[in-house]
């Protein structure tokens, strides 16, 4: 039951999305009716995802019954939200894709253009002036987060690598990657004159 | 649990009464709760009958262009769901014996656009009339044990369905845990006619919801009912802790 109620509060969020990003409708249009199915490798579990034309149905499923069947992981399918990564994914083993893949294809890049117009949907309840100023708000806000994030990591690469010597500068990194490359290429030549002095003494 | 009687006799609730008059007193009943249905079995299910109805639907398979014959349907939480699933290609039939539940159902439906592929059947289910063959899923959900003859019921349902349809039964049962048989038994017996008795000011059609799952057939029992009518691939789940269990059988 737990599972249920999962899927169903999955259902509700993708509905809400679909409310609030109108243009989802013509981007599913082809597929109405058509089931995906995705085998979850992390829970053990089936579902299979629907759009009725009106709206997202889930179901969990024990059975074989989908137009498309895509088996992988959870990360695995938030990079499906690209669907040119689609093969790629195939070809690295993190994704088994059995039917048709156009399906897959077509889910993938509805998701990937999902845009919900914020201002639009909160001004029916803050107002014109006040949705703007959220919003406003909010990009600010997760702007200077994403600047504070860079030069934390910026800051911490640069302690390590200059001021305790923790880490290596990526100069020396480059340095080194070169002595590398330099002594295996030595290590050859050596190696083809050692197997020709050795033929000439047998 | 007890089986229906082989005489002329069957029980309403724990009440051993006349097969002819069950019909009607069932009827009563179900008179008296419609208006009040789906905002009673969210209060006395706290809302899990929900979770219930979809883990019906994910068993069913259902496609699009399905046939459905949703049984005992009443305001039509299933027959909503499938409506959507088979598509203007399928139909759904939303089969009820009791003409003020189909009343309620049919007006919930039209009122969340649910037209076109739905039609409204007052109908008993022990005598189907449908030609034989006709469905891919048959559902009765919370329906069997008011049925005077579960097994000319059941017969019935094998009848009309398609060869590879299935039949799924959602029904109360028998909780497979004694500390939860307790809690159940008090919650029903002292509790839902209280709750009844508020919301609809019928305590009495509460209390026989209470004693006709106490004689409604046990898990195991129904599963060899359905083998008896014809089902092959007899199959049971409970759902919390059997409270209600799902059972699901198909037609080869």
């Amino acid at each position: 039951m737990l599972s249920q109620l999962i899927i169903a509060l999955i259902e509700s969020v993708l509905n809400q999305a679909l409310k609030l990003s109108p243009q989802l409708h013509s981007n599913l249009n082809s597929i109405k009716h058509k089931k995906l199915q995705l085998n979850i490798k992390d829970w053990q579990q089936a579902f299979i995802l629907l759009y009725t034309g009106e709206k997202f149905i889930i179901l969990t499923t024990d059975e074989k019954q989908a137009d498309c069947i895509i088996c992988a992981s959870i990360d695995t399918l938030f990079e499906l939200k690209d669907p040119a990564k689609i093969t790629k994914l195939i070809r690295e083993d993190k994704l088994d894709l059995e039917g048709d893949i156009q399906l897959a294809q077509a889910y993938s890049s509805a998701f990937s253009k999902i845009e919900i117009d914020w201002p639009e949907q909160l001004s029916s309840y803050l107002g014109d002036g006040m949705s703007h100023r959220v919003t406003q708000g909010v990009k600010t806000l997760h702007n200077q987060q994403i600047k504070l994030v860079d030069k934390l990591k910026s800051t911490t690469a640069h302690t390590l690598q200059d001021e305790l010597k923790v880490a290596m500068h990526p100069i020396e990194l480059t340095i080194f990657k070169n002595d590398n490359r330099q002594l295996t290429s030595d290590l050859d030549v050596l190696e083809h004159r050692i197997n020709i002095l050795m033929q000439s003494v047998k | 649990m007890m089986k229906q009687t082989q005489d002329n006799t069957t029980h309403f609730g724990y009440k051993t009464i006349d097969k002819q008059e069950k019909v009607g007193m069932v009827a009563e009943v179900f008179h008296s709760v419609a208006a009040k249905y789906d905002i009673m079995n969210d209060l006395m299910s706290m809302g899990i009958h929900r979770l219930w109805k979809r883990q019906t639907i994910a068993s069913s398979g259902v496609r699009k262009g399905h046939k459905i014959l949703d049984l005992a349907g009443g305001t039509g939480d299933l027959t909503s769901k499938f409506s959507q699933i088979t598509g203007e290609t399928g139909q759904v039939i939303l089969g009820d014996i009791n003409d003020s539940m189909l009343k309620v159902g049919r007006e919930k439906l039209r009122d969340q656009g649910r037209v076109g592929n739905i039609e409204y059947v007052q109908l008993n289910a022990e005598a189907l009339p449908f030609p034989d063959n006709s469905f891919d899923i048959i559902t009765i959900a919370f329906g069997l044990r008011n049925v005077t003859d579960k097994d000319k019921a059941l017969a019935s349902m094998f009848r009309v369905l398609k060869p590879g349809g299935r039949l799924l039964v959602l029904e109360f049962s028998k909780p497979d845990n004694e500390l939860l048989t307790k809690v159940y038994d008090f919650y029903s017996f002292n509790i839902l006619p209280k709750i009844g008795s508020v919301v609809t000011n019928d305590s009495e059609s509460y209390q026989y919801l209470a004693e006709s799952i106490r004689m409604h057939p046990d898990q195991e029992t129904l599963k060899g009912m359905m083998e008896e009518a014809g089902f092959e691939q007899t199959s049971y789940q409970n759902l919390t802790g059997g409270i209600v269990a799902l059972h699901r059988g198909f037609k080869y």
